[in-house]
């Protein structure tokens, strides 16, 4: 029985009906070059919506190679409590054998505080190693190795690492912190209670995450103008801002405040030429003016007669040129830091993958001539301060001042004409690191 | 020639490939586009645009995920939801509207010709005549439809009572006319 009461209960009857009245103007011939049209329009908007894929498949590709190859170093700066890391040879060679003093350990939390510690006293029931804390030394017990081996997953992760022998430094060190943490995390017991003091954590030595990205807009003032472009000696040459968009890959090198910048940037120079004349002129009149000047005395007359008045003739032209320049720069940064806020110096070279100029000049007829430049490449030495925020979530604001000359000379848009561009600008943008 | 081969050459742009596709599946198109109260006037352009998303998307069709006929009824669905929504013709405030369900008699309306269901389905308010063809028709949940159409599976319910109400005022109507069914 076909009601509506339930759900697809007329599917049958009208899911499946196919109309019999199929109008003329819904026939293939109708439809079919619009429908057609409209696919091959689709496929052209879905060519244009897909410009960023390279952009972005080289943007993954570097964080991923970053991230594969950069973040290798890290487990070396990894805090272990009591010794550094690659300095102590005696946890190479105790890597596989199983501590007594850690089976011990296991039932004391894994660090034994000393005595007189504060904390210990305090009730922190969290086992965090500290500056003070009596680390437990790797010692010989492949028995109890053993005997931990049949409960815990952590031991067979150790075993599989040891049968590997790789014998590399990294390896022993992840043995001898799994060690560490087998003999910490089983035990520990986490209260939140608010009379629970927080456990100190040592300070890290080096767990940073040495790539930063910085992605910045900003103005560029031009400070060395193409006055060549001024053809006439009437023409004023105006300095203007441009557009500065920038984005920057850096690697901080561990443990010292420098930071080894490159990326890409391009710089808009602007300037405007300005023809501004003003001369005195005689303007002829149409009909002829008469001046009678009478003596009242003597009745004698005189007549003037006028067909020219002064005046002041002005001549106002301005147009605007425009140099563009892509470029890589490649810095050296030095950075101070202070209550979450950061500065940082940087110098370095900039590398002109293409610059040009788009514009044109006045001429004596008082007309703009449109003019453009080659493609060129070049070097430039570029300084830069920046100021960094307190880090926000996901990164930090900047600002940044910086100041570029142009070592090589470019050519401007009159003809054997060469200048050297000279900017200083401002950027603000956005700093993230991983 | 069998479905897969007609896929493959819609997908390589084969105009006569398209014709016979567009062809075998107009009428069950149109159906739906009638059956979920689109104008005359209108047709030929939602008609369009759903072939233009079937041509489109023929390359994500998995045939082990169902056959070919319920995608496209299912993409022509979306596609006149859509474009109703866009006319403003599925107005929030008449899909908001409650309707409180009441315990009828069952109809029967295996007797009633198609044509004729289609027609009295047509005349009822657009939210009503909406959640009834989704769900009744096409099988759909309350679930589902409160999200297709952005109201609460709640207002769903509400709107097929409406519109089974409606509908079993006009089929009572129509007894003495002869299109009724076993009441």
């Amino acid at each position: 029985m076909e009601t509506f009461d339930q759900r697809g209960g007329l599917n049958d009857k009208l899911g499946q009906h196919k109309a019999t009245d199929i109008p003329a103007n819904l026939s293939w011939e109708q439809m079919g070059p619009n429908i057609r049209a409209g696919l091959e329009q689709k496929k052209r908007r879905r060519l244009l919506f897909w410009w960023w894929l390279p952009v972005g498949i080289s943007v993954m590709a570097a964080i991923g190679y970053f991230s594969l190859f950069g973040g290798r170093a890290e487990l070396g700066y990894f805090p272990v409590p009591g010794h550094l890391v690659g300095e102590n040879s005696a946890v190479a060679e105790s890597i596989t054998e199983m501590p007594e003093e850690i089976r011990v350990a296991k039932g004391t939390k894994g660090i034994v505080p000393p005595a007189d510690d504060p904390k210990a006293k305090g009730g922190t029931k969290i086992p965090v190693p500290s500056p003070n804390s009596t680390v437990i030394n790797a010692s010989v017990s492949s028995k109890s190795q053993t005997a931990s081996t049949r409960v815990n997953p952590l031991n067979e992760l150790k075993d599989s690492q040891a049968a590997s022998a790789g014998e590399t430094l990294n390896k022993k060190v992840g043995l001898d912190l799994l060690n560490q943490i087998e003999a910490l995390a089983p035990e520990a017991v986490v209260s939140l209670d608010s009379t629970t003091p927080y456990p100190e954590v040592p300070e890290m030595q080096a767990v940073r995450r040495p790539w930063i990205v910085e992605a910045g807009m900003g103005f560029a003032f031009n400070l060395n103008p193409d006055i060549y472009s001024a053809k006439l000696p009437t023409t004023n040459i105006d300095p203007m801002t441009g557009l500065t968009p920038s984005l920057r890959i850096g690697y901080a090198f561990p443990q010292q405040p420098y930071t080894l910048w490159a990326g890409i940037e391009m710089e808009e120079l602007v300037q405007r030429e300005r023809l501004q004349e003003a001369s005195t002129v005689q303007l002829y009149q149409p009909n002829t003016v008469d001046t009678i000047f009478r003596n009242t005395i003597t009745g004698e007359e005189f007549i003037s007669t006028t067909d020219s008045i002064p005046g002041i003739r002005r001549v106002n032209i301005q147009q605007h040129s425009t140099f563009r320049s892509w470029s890589v720069p490649i810095l050296l940064g030095r950075t101070w830091s202070a209550a979450g806020w950061q500065l940082e110096g940087k110098a370095g070279v900039d590398l002109n993958l293409s610059s040009w100029r788009l514009g044109g000049y006045l001429t004596e007829g008082y007309t703009v001539v449109n003019a453009s430049t080659r493609y060129q490449t070049g070097w430039a030495v570029r300084l830069e301060g920046q100021v960094l925020l307190p880090p926000a979530r996901f990164g930090r604001l900047f600002v940044r001042g910086g100041y570029r000359r142009s070592l090589s000379r470019q050519e401007g848009l009159v003809q054997g004409s060469l200048f050297r561009p000279e900017a200083m600008g401002l950027t603000m943008g956005w700093r993230a690191k991983w | 020639m069998n479905t897969a081969t007609l896929i493959k050459k819609c997908l390589k742009g084969n105009a006569r490939a398209q014709q016979q596709l567009y062809e075998h599946y107009l009428p069950y198109v149109l159906t739906i586009v009638r059956r979920f109260g689109v104008e005359q006037a209108e047709q030929s352009d939602l008609v369009q645009d759903i072939f233009i998303a079937v041509f489109q998307g023929l390359e994500r069709f998995d045939p082990n995920k169902g056959d070919l006929h319920h995608w496209i009824r299912g993409l022509a669905i979306h596609k006149t939801i859509a474009f109703q929504r866009k006319q403003q013709r599925l107005r929030a405030e008449e899909l908001m509207l409650s309707e409180q369900s009441s315990r009828t008699t069952t109809i029967d309306l295996s007797h009633f010709d198609a044509e004729y269901l289609l027609e009295l389905i047509a005349q009822l308010p657009a939210g009503a005549r909406t959640v009834f063809n989704l769900y009744v028709v096409d099988g759909y949940s309350h679930e589902e439809i409160g999200k297709m159409l952005d109201i609460s599976p709640v207002g769903s319910r509400s709107q097929l009572s409406r519109a089974k109400k409606l509908l079993r005022e006009a089929l009572e109507a129509q007894k003495i006319k002869g299109h009724y069914g076993n009441i």
